[in-house]
C-alpha cells in the first residue's frame, strides 16, 4: 500500500474535522473516514490515531463515551467538544495560512 | 484552553488509572476486531487477516503504552515500574539492604529523636500570645555581664514598670510553695506570687472565670488556679469559681482557671505553677521601697528588641542606684528572650547533643555510600550488559536512582520507628529534670526535616556515587577483565576514602565521648564533704500565719529535733534554713584585724544558717573548737562555725577560735550585723554554682538560726519559712517516722519528698552526665559502624585481588603472608582515618572546652585510646574477610578466567 505521510500535526486537524462533519464516530470510523475521503492517500495509522485522541482527551477538544455500532459491538465514540470546535477554527486557519505560503513558494519558485 | 481544566483531567485520569488503562486496551482490541472482520469480508484467511491486522497496528502492548503516554503520567509510571524492580534487586542482596537500612535507621532515628528534642526546647515558639516580644529581665555581676546574677529588686521593678519606653508591660513574679489545706491530706503545691499584671503580660487567657485586675491588689486574698490543679483538686467542677480554698493557712478565692496548654517559667524552674496569688500591700516584705527579690518578665513594644529594652533599663538603674542605698553595687541589667532564658542551662548539652548526632548521622550516610559502591562495583558487569542490550544509560540511571531512594526511604522509616521508640525512654530518662511545656513529640516540623534529611542524604551519599560508578566506561567492563579490574581499582578507591572519612569521624566522636566521660568521672570522684548516703533531706514549709516569730520556729525546731533525736534508726538530726548544694554569691565579711576595709576588698564567704546537729546529721567533720549547742540562744554570745577552707585562707596559720567577724551585705553601706565569734571549724564541703558543673571549696560561715533576734512577721501574710531536715540513719529507719514526727506536731504541714544528698548532689550534675551518656551511646554506635564500614571494603578488596594473591600464591607466598597484606591494607586504611580525625577532634576539643573540668582538652592517654580502640576495630573487622583470603585455592583462582 502505497501510503503518503501526513504532515506534522495535522492528525488533530482531521480528527477534529471528521468529528464535525459527522458528529459522534468511533477510532475505527474516522480512520477509515479520513481514509475514504482522502482516497486512500491518507492512511491514519491506528497506532497514532489513539495517542492521538488519549490527547484530545486530557485537552478537552472531545468527549467519549461507550456505545453500542450497528453489529452491536462495543465501542468508544467521540464527539466534539465546544473547546474542540473553537480549537477546529484555530488548526484550521493556521492550516490555510500555512498551505497557503507553501503554494505560493511553489508556484512562484 | 484552561490549564486547570487540563491538569485536573489529567489527575482525574491518574485516579482512574486502571479503569482507563483497560477502557484504551478494549477499544484498541475492538478497532482491530473491526479491521479483521473487514479484511476477512475481503476474502482473507482469517488467521491471515488477523495477522494483517496485527502487523497494521504493530505491538499492541507498545501502542497502548503509546496512548497512555498521552495522559503525561510516564515518568510516574517508569517510576513505579522501576521500584518494583528495585525492591526486587533489593530482596535478592539482602545482606546488602539489611545493612544499609539498619544504618540508616539509627542515624535517621538518633536524629530525629534529638532533634524532636532540640525542637521542642529551642525552636518550637512558647505556647504563649507572640513569645518572640516577651523578656526575662535580670541583673547582674560585673565578672559575668551575659549570666543573671540577682533578682531585680521590687522597688526597681516598680520604676522600670512606670518609666521604661521599651515595655508596653512589665510583670514580677517571686516562688511561693503553698500547702493547700482543709480538705484531706494537706498538698504541698507550687505556686508564685504575681504582680496584678503578671499573667496579662505573657498573654495568658483564662479557660474558666477571670485574670487578675488592678483592683485585686487591694481587695481580699484571691488566686488563679492551673487546669491540672483545677482537675486534680476540684473535679473540673464549673462552679470552683468563687469557692474559697486554703493556702497556708488562710483563705483565697479561686477567680479563674487557666487553660491545659498555659506554661509559663522563671529561669529554669523544673515545674509548672500551680496555684498563682496576687501581690498586695500586705506581702510581707513588698512594700513599695522594698528590696525584696522579684523575677520580671516583661513585654517589648511593637519593634522594640532586647538590647534596645537593656539599653533603656541600664539607663533606668543608674539613677535607681543612685537613689537607693541597697543595691548590689557590682550590677548590671540584662534582658534576655524568654524561651532562650528558660532554657539556658540546657541549651549547650542540646547543641552539644545535635552537634554529635550530627556527625553519627554524617558517619552512617558515608556508610551507606561505602555499602553502594561495593555493592555497584559487583554490578559493573550486569551494567554493560544491560546497556549492551539496548537500556538506554539514562533508563540504567533512573533505575539505580529508584534503588538508592527505596533503601533510603526504608531506612527513614525504620529511622522514624526508631526515634518514635526512643521518644519514651528520653522522657522517662527525664535527664533535664523537666519537660519542656507542650512535651517532646514528632510533630510536623520534626517529620519534615527529617523528610528533607534523608532526601538529601539519598542525593548526596547514594546518588552521586551511584552516578560515579556509572561512569567508568561500561562497555569495557565487558570486554576484558583488565579494564574490568581498572574500573573496580577506581571504585575501591571511592570506597577507601569513604572508610578513611568514616573512620576520621568517629576519631572525632570517640575524642568527645571519651573527654566528656572522664569529665564526668572526675566530677564524680570528688569528695563532697558530707555523707551522701546515709542521710535523708526533706523540707517543711512553716506558714507566718502560724510560726510568726522566729521564736516559734525555733521552739518548733527544738521540738521535732528532739523527737527525731529519740526516734529508733536516728543517728544524727539537724535542720538549716539555707540549701549548702548550690551557691550563689558569697558575702562580704570583715574580720576584727581588717575593719575599715573598701566593699570591694573584704573577703567573702558563703553563708549557712543551721541548727545544732546540723553537722553531725549531714555527716560534716568537726574539726577545732566545738558546734552549735542548745546554750546558743539570742541573749548569749553569737557564735560562729567557719569551713577549714576559710580558716587556710583568711586567717593564715592562726587558730580562728575566739577570733571576731562581721557579715557584711552588699546591701548594707554601714555595718548592720552584729560581731560573731568563731567557736569551731568543720570540715569543707563542696557546692555548685547555677550552670556551673564544677563542685568547687567555698570558704562558708556558718551561723545557728536559734540566735535569730525575735522579730516577729506579719501573721495576714502568706508567706511561709521553708526549713530544711537532715536526718542521719541507720538501716532501722523506717522512713515514715520523720513524716510521723512532723505530723505529730502539726497534722498540717505538707512534708517534701525525701532524697539523699547523693540524689541531689546526682540531680545537679546532670548536665554533664547527660553529655557523657549520650556522647557514649554514639560512641559505641560509631564504633560498630566503623566495623561495618571497614569489613565490608576489605571483602571487597580480597574479591578484587584475588588473581594478584594467587598469583603470590603460586610464586610461594604463605597463607599468613597474604593475610597480612589485607590485614595490612585495611590498618593503612584505619590509619589515615585515624590520623585525620585526631587532627579533626583537636579542633573539636577546642571548641568544647567550657563542657571539660579536671582533665587535659588534650590528654594524651585519652586519644591514645582512641587509637588503640579504632584501630583495633579495624583489625577486627578485617579478620574474617583477611581469612577467606588465605584460604583461597591459588589453582581455583587463576583458572577462573
Amino acid at each position: 500500500m502505497n501510503r503518503d505521510e501526513l504532515l506534522p500535526g495535522t492528525l488533530h486537524l482531521l480528527i477534529l474535522r471528521s468529528l464535525a462533519r459527522n458528529g459522534e464516530m468511533h477510532g475505527y470510523e474516522i480512520a477509515k473516514f479520513i481514509q475514504q475521503i482522502s482516497k486512500d492517500v491518507l492512511q491514519v495509522e491506528e497506532g497514532s490515531l489513539y495517542p492521538a485522541l488519549q490527547r484530545m482527551l486530557i485537552k478537552g477538544w472531545v468527549k467519549a463515551e461507550w456505545g453500542v455500532t450497528a453489529e452491536n459491538r462495543r465501542a468508544r465514540y467521540y464527539r466534539l467538544t465546544p473547546a474542540g470546535k473553537k480549537q477546529m477554527e484555530v488548526e484550521t486557519a493556521q492550516f490555510e495560512r500555512v498551505i497557503g505560503a507553501i503554494a505560493q513558494v511553489i508556484q512562484t519558485a | 484552553m484552561s490549564k486547570i481544566g487540563e491538569t485536573w483531567r489529567r489527575v482525574a485520569m491518574l485516579l482512574r488509572w486502571g479503569d482507563a488503562a483497560r477502557e484504551l486496551a478494549e477499544e484498541m482490541r475492538v478497532h482491530r476486531e473491526m479491521k479483521e472482520s473487514e479484511l476477512c469480508s475481503g476474502g482473507t484467511e482469517e488467521s491471515e487477516a488477523r495477522y494483517a491486522a496485527s502487523r497494521a497496528f504493530g505491538n499492541a502492548m507498545s501502542l497502548q503504552e503509546c496512548g497512555r503516554e498521552a495522559w503525561g503520567w510516564r515518568w510516574l509510571e517508569d517510576f513505579a515500574q522501576d521500584l518494583r524492580f528495585a525492591v526486587r534487586m533489593l530482596r535478592k542482596n539482602m545482606g546488602f539492604t539489611l545493612t544499609a537500612v539498619l544504618t540508616l535507621a539509627l542515624g535517621v532515628g538518633a536524629n530525629t529523636a534529638i532533634f524532636s528534642i532540640v525542637n521542642a526546647w529551642l525552636l518550637r515558639p512558647l505556647k504563649l500570645k507572640n513569645p518572640e516580644e516577651l523578656v526575662s529581665v535580670w541583673r547582674t555581676r560585673a565578672e559575668a555581664p551575659r549570666q543573671p546574677a540577682y533578682f531585680a529588686l521590687y522597688h526597681d521593678y516598680l520604676a522600670w514598670a512606670s518609666r521604661s519606653r521599651t515595655f508596653s508591660s512589665l510583670g514580677g513574679t517571686f516562688e511561693q510553695n503553698y500547702a493547700l489545706t482543709g480538705a484531706g491530706e494537706p498538698e504541698g503545691i507550687h505556686g508564685a506570687v504575681a504582680s496584678w499584671n503578671f499573667l496579662e503580660t505573657v498573654g495568658a487567657t483564662p479557660e474558666l472565670g477571670r485574670l487578675f485586675e488592678a483592683q485585686d491588689a487591694q481587695r481580699e486574698l484571691a488566686c488563679v488556679i492551673s487546669h491540672n490543679l483545677w482537675e486534680r483538686h476540684f473535679g473540673s467542677a464549673h462552679d470552683v469559681i468563687g469557692k474559697t480554698i486554703q493556702l497556708n493557712r488562710r483563705t483565697y478565692r479561686v477567680l479563674g482557671v487557666l487553660p491545659a496548654s498555659f506554661s509559663v517559667r522563671v529561669l529554669d524552674r523544673p515545674f509548672e505553677t500551680e496555684v498563682w496569688t496576687v501581690l498586695t500591700r500586705d506581702t510581707e516584705g513588698y512594700g513599695p521601697q522594698a528590696p525584696s527579690p522579684v523575677a520580671v518578665i516583661g513585654r517589648l513594644k511593637k519593634g522594640a528588641t532586647p538590647a534596645q529594652a537593656e539599653a533603656d533599663l541600664s539607663a533606668l538603674q543608674i539613677q535607681l542606684n543612685h537613689d537607693f542605698s541597697d543595691e548590689p553595687n557590682d550590677s548590671g541589667v540584662l534582658v534576655v528572650n524568654l524561651q532562650q532564658d528558660n532554657t539556658r542551662t540546657i541549651r549547650s548539652s542540646l547543641m552539644l547533643m545535635f552537634g554529635a548526632v550530627a556527625v553519627l548521622m554524617l558517619i552512617a550516610c558515608v556508610n551507606t555510600g561505602s555499602l553502594i559502591l561495593g555493592r555497584n562495583a559487583h554490578r559493573a558487569k550486569e551494567f554493560a550488559v544491560r546497556v549492551a542490550l539496548g537500556c538506554s544509560p539514562r533508563r540504567l540511571v533512573q533505575q539505580l536512582s529508584a534503588e538508592i531512594l527505596a533503601v533510603f526511604a526504608l531506612g527513614g522509616i525504620a529511622g522514624l520507628a526508631i526515634a518514635f521508640g526512643l521518644l519514651p525512654v528520653f522522657v522517662a530518662w527525664s535527664p533535664f529534670g523537666v519537660l519542656p511545656p507542650g512535651g517532646v513529640s514528632l510533630d510536623f516540623t520534626v517529620l519534615g526535616v527529617t523528610g528533607v534529611l534523608v532526601l538529601t542524604a539519598a542525593l548526596l551519599f547514594g546518588l552521586l556515587p551511584a552516578l560515579r560508578a556509572l561512569r567508568v566506561r561500561d562497555a569495557d567492563a565487558l570486554r576484558t577483565a583488565s579494564a574490568r579490574a581498572t574500573a573496580s581499582r577506581e571504585q575501591l578507591k571511592g570506597r577507601s576514602l569513604f572508610v578513611a572519612l568514616q573512620i576520621a569521624l568517629s576519631a572525632v566522636l570517640l575524642v568527645g565521648a571519651a573527654l566528656l566521660i572522664s569529665t564526668f568521672a572526675k566530677i564524680g570522684a570528688q569528695p563532697m564533704g558530707f555523707h551522701t548516703d546515709d542521710v535523708l533531706v526533706t523540707d517543711v514549709a512553716l506558714p507566718n500565719a502560724v510560726y510568726g516569730t522566729n521564736q516559734d520556729q525555733t521552739l518548733f525546731c527544738q521540738e521535732l529535733l528532739g523527737k527525731l533525736g529519740r526516734t529508733v534508726g536516728v543517728r544524727a538530726a539537724g535542720a538549716a534554713l539555707t540549701w549548702p548544694f548550690n551557691v550563689d554569691g558569697l558575702t562580704p565579711l570583715e574580720t576584727e584585724m581588717q575593719q575599715g576595709l573598701p566593699m570591694g576588698q573584704l573577703p567573702r564567704a558563703a553563708t549557712f544558717e543551721v541548727s545544732p546537729g546540723y553537722f553531725d546529721a549531714l555527716g560534716i567533720p568537726l574539726l577545732r573548737g566545738r558546734s552549735f549547742e542548745a546554750r546558743d540562744l539570742p541573749g548569749s554570745i553569737a557564735a560562729a562555725v567557719v569551713n577549714d577552707e576559710m580558716a587556710h585562707r583568711y586567717f593564715d596559720r592562726e587558730n580562728p577560735i575566739g577570733k571576731r567577724i562581721r557579715l557584711r551585705y552588699v546591701d548594707q553601706l554601714s555595718p548592720k550585723e552584729p560581731w560573731l565569734t568563731v567557736v569551731g571549724v568543720v570540715g569543707t564541703t563542696r557546692s555548685i554554682r547555677y550552670n556551673q558543673i564544677e563542685w568547687d571549696k567555698y570558704p562558708a560561715v556558718y551561723t545557728s538560726f536559734f540566735q535569730r533576734p525575735d522579730e516577729p512577721r506579719n501573721p495576714a501574710d502568706a508567706r511561709t519559712q521553708t526549713m530544711f531536715l537532715y536526718v542521719r540513719k541507720d538501716t532501722t529507719l523506717n522512713a515514715n517516722a520523720i513524716a510521723s514526727a512532723v505530723h505529730e506536731m502539726d497534722g498540717d504541714l505538707p512534708l517534701g519528698n525525701l532524697r539523699t544528698p547523693g540524689q541531689i548532689v546526682s540531680e545537679l550534675r546532670s548536665q554533664p552526665r547527660v553529655r557523657a551518656v549520650v556522647l557514649g551511646a554514639f560512641g559505641g554506635l560509631t564504633v560498630l559502624l566503623a566495623a561495618i564500614g571497614v569489613a565490608g571494603v576489605t571483602r571487597q578488596m580480597v574479591e578484587q585481588r584475588r588473581r594478584d594473591m594467587g598469583i603470590r600464591m603460586v610464586l610461594g607466598a604463605l597463607r599468613s603472608d597474604v593475610q597480612m597484606l589485607v590485614l595490612g591494607h585495611a590498618l593503612r586504611l584505619a590509619g589515615w582515618g585515624i590520623a585525620a580525625g585526631l587532627i579533626l577532634a583537636i579542633g573539636v576539643a577546642r571548641l568544647l572546652r567550657g563542657f571539660f573540668f579536671g582533665i587535659s582538652a588534650f590528654d594524651p592517654r585519652l586519644f591514645g585510646g582512641v587509637i588503640v580502640l579504632l584501630a583495633g576495630v579495624a583489625l577486627v573487622a578485617a579478620y574474617l574477610p583477611a581469612r577467606s583470603a588465605g584460604k583461597l585455592d591459588s589453582m581455583v583462582v587463576l583458572r577462573e578466567e
